[in-house]
């Protein structure tokens, strides 16, 4: 246990963040979301805990969806970060947003940012999820407003409007 | 009346029908969440920014024998720190509910010597950057002298136990009797007896967002901004400028984005006076940004009410009187409305919506070494809810009835209307017997119960359990506020100011931290203007710009603040139609507004919203003494509250060797008069059934004998909930010109009763006749095995 | 929120790791980052303060997955996500696709390690009792010698004993379940971060007649450390496991001999009531698969 405490060295980064690459000098204790937040004024992910178990935190790094909190800022160097901020650019994250909004998956905002990271991460890599399947992969975001099943039904139309659009596109049956 | 529909028909002053309100509009404020440009308190940093951090005590009970500050002064990046020692001139922040009588022992800023609950500030450090304080915070030197701990507040009134508060006897803050008497005569004659002990846990609230204050002072113009993710920013500014001394009028409290509030963050606490203080001190903004075990034991909590209940009753199940001794835990200091809520929220709904003909009550506020307990959800309605929904059907079980059929024959009848109760509140309006059937009717009720007999048959453990409720929202009338000691108004402040082009800018003294006011509201005043909502911003939280209100809580907002917005808009409408029928050469009765194009009735002739508030703007065309401008203000100030209430259903199986519920189905139906827009209504039904079902089935504070929380709070997550159902009945409320209720804490009232007794029903044929919430399962089969040892033991002795 | 305080290192290489924390001096508290799934929430808590923290994120070595004769070799930074999603996983140790869908939440197991996870050894461990039943073994190496040890023997010692300050786990080896073995991994959740109350790892082997012929049992959520019962595994040899009754005398003197947890949520008592139960209907539903 240290007595004294003295800044450590600052390391230079650079973070590809929502399409943007950016430089950044942090602490090595710097965690990825006071980065994010602090130094570059991206303030879509939010801390709600201490613990990790919240998710208000979560982005998308590297095409996977982490929690912002439990990650160093230097682990994230040469890294690509997408928050809500350019989650529009991406075709999932559109229709979830949307989807997000016809169904009132939303009330203090608080949570949502880390909520479409984590939707997104789910239908990027399961097109046709069920309600369990949707529940189990939302299990690492608390809200505290919604009760959760109008977010449930926002994730799951947007699952069926994709693959709905999908066929259309091949030319499939729906 | 008739289940919800997608529009409703009121007719407004235009003559026409609503087109906006009652439609499941999408918000129209969700854009900037979803891209996450929220603006929520921490995510602005002013100028010249200094960041705090606190020290706080771990000890419940503690004198401070030492505080150094040295090391903290002098580490890097530190620009001050302060003990209780260096902030004398500094009060405790009062409470602002008080009952006439009470005890009151306000929040100190910082302790002074004597720390009385776990989490209280002990020293705050002001630094550069947040890291720089928090690292000086570590470096303070504090040494307690540590003191057991008074947690439990049952104990803390027995004759003996150490005081909280060196001057208050029995650590009592305030007692509060209810009822003319009765109960001894009424039991003699009773045909059944039941003595009935419920607690309601003490809950962490866990709005996602923990607390977060930014308060700047410029010292150039001595005006103050403070920033509070609050949910009363009027209120606030009272409150602040008093204990702070600090002229009124220069003084701006911006609530900004919230993300969530529940009730804790309606409150005025110490870290707020604190902050509002250091910046005069050091004229350079001050930002504290709480974290989340900061919260767990710094942020109010909420419940924590055990109550004993004398229940006596007829053969038919009729309840014939109540007595209900309430000991309510306040914490170590009284939070703002510490005496009011676990007292007058919870007798007046002690008898629900029954006719009991004889009650008492007696409500005690007990001080103890614990963080402040004050509003969560629901705010007493839960407490009163739980109690007297256990005891109707606790009745019910005893004497082999059916608990709905109960109901029915307790139920104040719509000729007793209006109704006055004993202890209890005066019931004016409410088909209890319409929308429990209906709950029943949808649920198939008659079909669970065939579906329990068939499991009972086979060993399973399938329960039904009901609850009904009614509350009291959209306070309230003012002389009545400050006659309970309630120290705010009761009326909402609108502000609606039409453009000179036709635009729409709505202020309100309502604050929407998830609610979606700013589309319910533009949806009100939508149909008063006969414009569409997309042209009506609507501006909440910010003191220089909103008229003087009073907030959100207490599920006020549509009922008064939008109430407040009806009839400001509607004046306007009346002024425009003046000024379109002059210039259209019609008398104002025969012009008709429809997407925002004035008429007459043949429609030959019209004007556009927007050449009329031109003509408003500029005096030009219109005479004189019409005035100008098209801008009205109203401070809706209700005379009535409204009585929304509602049946809930809860079907669970328990499984016998483990004691897990499972909640297999969850029925809502709630009647909150007219509703503005059905999927926010839905949303806080959802969220308010979330809560409550957290409270029945996952959470508790978990103190220990220190009063530290041992554990997270264990809200729930997506996977820990079921599909909620859901359903309206719509009286309209006489209370207000919306015909609106209040719908926020609905499910947080009716859930815990529901599910705890669905799972007492499960259980009966046991010999199980109480469990404690939260019901986890080792609870539950510790009830379980309690039972069937008890019947054992019977059974091994004859 | 805030950690205090440490350097960093991020070593390309094991060698150079290893030489980082080869001569510490005493004073010198050394964290190693794999995952950090573990390790961050103790540091924003402050409940360890290390000066140092070595990253192993750069190191490709500890990134690989290989077949072995009969087993899979896991580098230490190897993601859970990673490593359930190969081919071995669902051809010889499926029980890890239960762990999964059981432990955490999707995006915890994103960056988490399945050899943090062995390293951490929380009671309340689903991976490690998963690992426990495929005899799993820690490779561990320090600049002058590597030495393997299982982890049942590593999860059994008190922490400070585990690692030797100039050691790091580089690896595990898992072992591939038998042939027309079932397994299982089956918890019952806490509600507050999904640590189980009572998990139950089994692979069993039945004979022609679907009766126990073996079986490796391992448990977590409810003793102090997550464990094989081996004394219950041999007296469950011919065993039939559908007789419930049976099953339930048997079980529930070998979990009096343990040491159980408990918090505010369940008692230790309870978790023992619980395990015993979680273990015989685990069996049970095996033994009709």
């Amino acid at each position: 246990m240290q007595s004294e405490q003295s800044a450590s060295a600052e390391m230079q980064i650079s973070i590809s963040v929502d399409g943007a690459l950016r430089k950044l000098d942090v602490e090595p204790r710097m965690l990825l979301v006071q980065a994010l937040r602090e130094k570059l004024k991206v303030t879509g992910p939010h801390i709600g805990c201490e613990s990790g178990r919240c998710g208000a935190c979560a982005v998308i790094v590297d095409g996977h969806a982490v929690k912002a909190c439990m990650m160093l800022a230097v682990q994230a160097d040469g890294k690509s970060v997408i928050t809500a901020a350019s989650l529009s650019d991406n075709k999932l994250g559109k229709v979830l947003q949307n989807k997000f909004h016809e169904h009132h998956a939303l009330q203090c905002g608080y949570c949502t940012p880390g909520m479409l990271s984590a939707a997104v991460d789910l239908l990027a890599n399961n097109a046709r999820p069920n309600e369990e399947d949707v529940r189990q992969a939302l299990r690492g975001n608390l809200c505290r407003c919604t009760g959760y099943q109008h977010i449930v039904d926002a994730v799951l139309d947007a699952a069926t409007s994709l693959n709905t659009a999908d066929s259309r596109e091949h030319g499939v049956e729906s | 009346m008739s289940a919800i529909s997608e529009s409703s028909a009121a007719s407004t002053d235009t003559g026409k029908e609503t087109t906006w309100i009652g439609r499941p509009l999408p918000r129209m404020e969700d854009q900037r969440f979803l891209v996450g440009k929220g603006r929520y308190v921490d995510d602005i940093v002013l100028p010249n920014q200094l960041f705090a951090a606190f020290v706080r005590s771990p000890h419940g009970h503690a004198r401070v024998s030492k505080l150094d500050l040295s090391k903290a002064r002098s580490a890097s990046g530190v620009v001050a720190a302060y003990g209780g020692s260096d902030i004398q001139g500094l009060k405790d922040v009062p409470p602002n509910w008080v009952l006439p009588g009470s005890h009151v022992k306000g929040r100190p800023p910082l302790v002074r010597e004597t720390v009385r609950h776990v989490g209280e500030a002990v020293a705050v450090i002001i630094a550069e950057t947040q890291a720089e304080a928090v690292d000086a915070a570590a470096l303070v030197d504090v040494t307690y002298e540590v003191y057991p701990a008074l947690i439990d507040q049952n104990l803390a009134l027995e004759e003996g136990a150490p005081r909280v508060h060196a001057d208050i006897k029995n650590n009592t803050a305030t007692i509060m009797p209810a009822g003319a008497g009765g109960f001894d005569a009424a039991a003699a004659e009773a045909y059944l007896n039941i003595k009935l002990t419920v607690k309601n846990q003490r809950l962490i609230p866990f709005p996602i967002e923990p607390r977060a204050v930014n308060a700047d002072f410029d010292a150039a113009t001595s005006r103050l901004t403070f920033y509070s993710s609050n949910q009363i920013p009027h209120m606030l500014r009272r409150m602040l400028a008093a204990a702070l001394e600090f002229p009124e009028h220069k003084l701006r409290v911006i609530s900004p984005d919230v993300g969530g509030g529940f009730g804790p963050k309606m409150h005025f606490y110490p870290e707020e006076l604190l902050l509002a203080w250091l910046t005069t001190q050091l004229a350079r903004p001050v930002k504290w940004t709480e974290t989340r075990s900061e919260n767990n034991v710094a942020t109010t909590h909420g419940r924590d009410h055990n109550m004993v209940a004398d229940i006596a009753a007829d053969a038919d199940g009729k309840i014939l009187a109540l007595r209900v001794r309430g000991v309510a835990n306040i914490g170590a200091y009284l939070s703002s409305m510490g005496t009011g809520v676990p007292t007058i929220n919870v007798a007046l709904f002690l008898l629900g919506v029954y006719a009991i003909p004889v009650s008492e009550a007696l409500i005690t506020c007990v001080y103890t070494n614990t963080t402040p307990v004050d509003a969560y959800r629901g705010a007493g309605r839960p407490e009163a809810a739980y109690l007297i929904e256990r005891a109707i059907d606790r009745v019910a079980l005893e004497l082999g009835l059916d608990p709905a059929e109960v109901r029915f024959r307790n139920f104040i009848q719509p000729e007793q209307l209006p109704y006055r109760q004993g202890v209890g509140t005066k019931i004016d309006s409410g088909q209890f017997a319409n929308t429990l059937n209906l709950a029943l009717e949808k649920i198939n009720y008659k079909a669970l119960r065939r579906e329990q007999e068939a499991a009972r048959a086979e060993g399973r453990l399938f329960g039904v359990g009901v609850s009904n409720y009614t509350e009291t929202c959209a306070m309230g009338f003012g002389p009545l506020l400050g006659a309970i000691g309630f120290d705010r108004g009761g009326y909402e402040s609108a502000l609606v100011r039409v453009h000179p082009d036709g635009h729409v800018s709505v202020f309100s003294g309502s604050h929407s931290h998830g609610q979606g006011h700013v589309t319910t509201f533009a949806q009100i005043a939508a149909d008063s203007l006969g414009i569409t909502p997309d042209e009506i911003e609507v501006i909440q939280g910010d003191t220089d710009q909103v008229p003087f209100g009073t907030g959100t809580f207490n599920s006020r907002s549509v009922a008064v603040g939008g109430s407040a917005i009806k009839i400001a808009a509607d004046r306007i409408a009346q002024k425009m139609k003046k000024i379109a029928g002059h210039l259209l050469q019609s008398s104002p009765e025969k012009i008709f507004v429809s997407q925002g194009v004035f008429g007459t009735e043949d429609g030959q002739a019209t004007i556009r919203a927007r050449d009329v508030a031109k003509a408003a703007w500029t005096g030009h065309n219109i005479p004189y003494d019409f005035g100008i401008g098209l801008e009205e203000t109203e401070f809706y100030h209700p005379v009535d509250m409204s009585s929304p209430y509602g049946a809930h259903i809860a079907v669970v199986e328990i499984d016998r060797e483990t004691g897990e519920v499972d909640l297999k189905r969850y029925l809502a139906v709630d009647d909150c008069g007219v509703i503005i827009n059905p999927l926010l209504a839905r949303g806080q039904v959802h969220g308010g059934l979330a809560q409550g079902i957290g409270q029945a089935l996952y959470e508790t504070a978990a103190l220990d004998s220190d009063g530290r929380p041992t554990a997270e709070p264990s809200i729930p997550r997506s996977d820990m909930l079921p599909r909620f159902e859901t359903d309206h009945t719509i009286s309209p409320s006489n209370t207000n010109p919306l015909g609106a209720k209040g719908i926020g804490e609905a499910g947080a009232v009716g859930a815990p009763p529901a599910i705890a007794n669905a799972i007492i029903d499960a259980l009966w044929p046991l010999g199980v006749k109480e469990v404690d919430m939260p019901f986890t399962p080792e609870r539950v089969l510790n009830a379980i095995e309690e039972a069937v040892g008890r019947d054992a033991k019977k059974v091994a002795a004859q | 929120m805030i950690p205090h305080s440490f350097d960093y290192m991020r070593p390309q290489t094991l060698n150079d790791a290893l030489k980082e924390i080869e001569n510490l001096t005493p004073q010198t508290e050394v964290a190693i980052l794999a995952g950090g799934q573990s390790l961050l929430s103790a540091l924003k808590q402050r409940r360890i303060n290390p000066n140092l923290i070595v990253d192993l994120g750069a190191i490709s070595d500890l990134s690989t997955t290989r077949e072995v004769s009969d087993g899979l070799e896991v580098g230490a930074m190897v993601r859970q996500v990673e490593f359930v999603g190969h081919r071995f996983v669902s051809a010889h140790a499926p029980i890890f696709q239960d762990v999964a869908a059981a432990a955490g939440d999707p995006m915890i197991r994103r960056n988490g390690t399945l050899v943090g996870a062995f390293c951490e050894v929380d009671p309340r461990g689903d991976w490690v009792a998963a690992g426990l039943v495929h005899d799993a073994v820690l490779e561990i190496s320090s600049l002058s010698e590597t030495r393997r040890e299982p982890l049942e023997s590593f999860a059994g010692k008190p922490k400070e004993s585990r690692l030797k300050s100039n050691e790091l786990v580089t690896k595990c080896i898992l072992n591939a379940a038998p042939e027309n073995s079932i397994s299982a991994y089956r918890k019952c959740k806490h509600n507050a971060v999904g640590w189980s109350i009572a998990g139950v790892a089994v692979v069993l082997e039945l004979d022609k007649e679907r009766k126990c012929r073996a079986i490796k049992l391992a448990v977590a959520g409810a003793t102090t450390f997550p464990q094989r019962l081996r004394a219950l595994e041999l007296e469950l040899q011919g065993v039939d496991l559908s007789d419930e009754d049976n099953l339930d005398q048997l079980i529930r003197p070998h979990l009096a001999a343990l040491e159980f947890f408990g918090d505010s949520y369940a008692s230790a008592g309870y978790r023992e009531k619980r395990l015993a139960i979680q273990i015989r209907r685990t069996l049970a539903e095996l033994s009709k698969s």
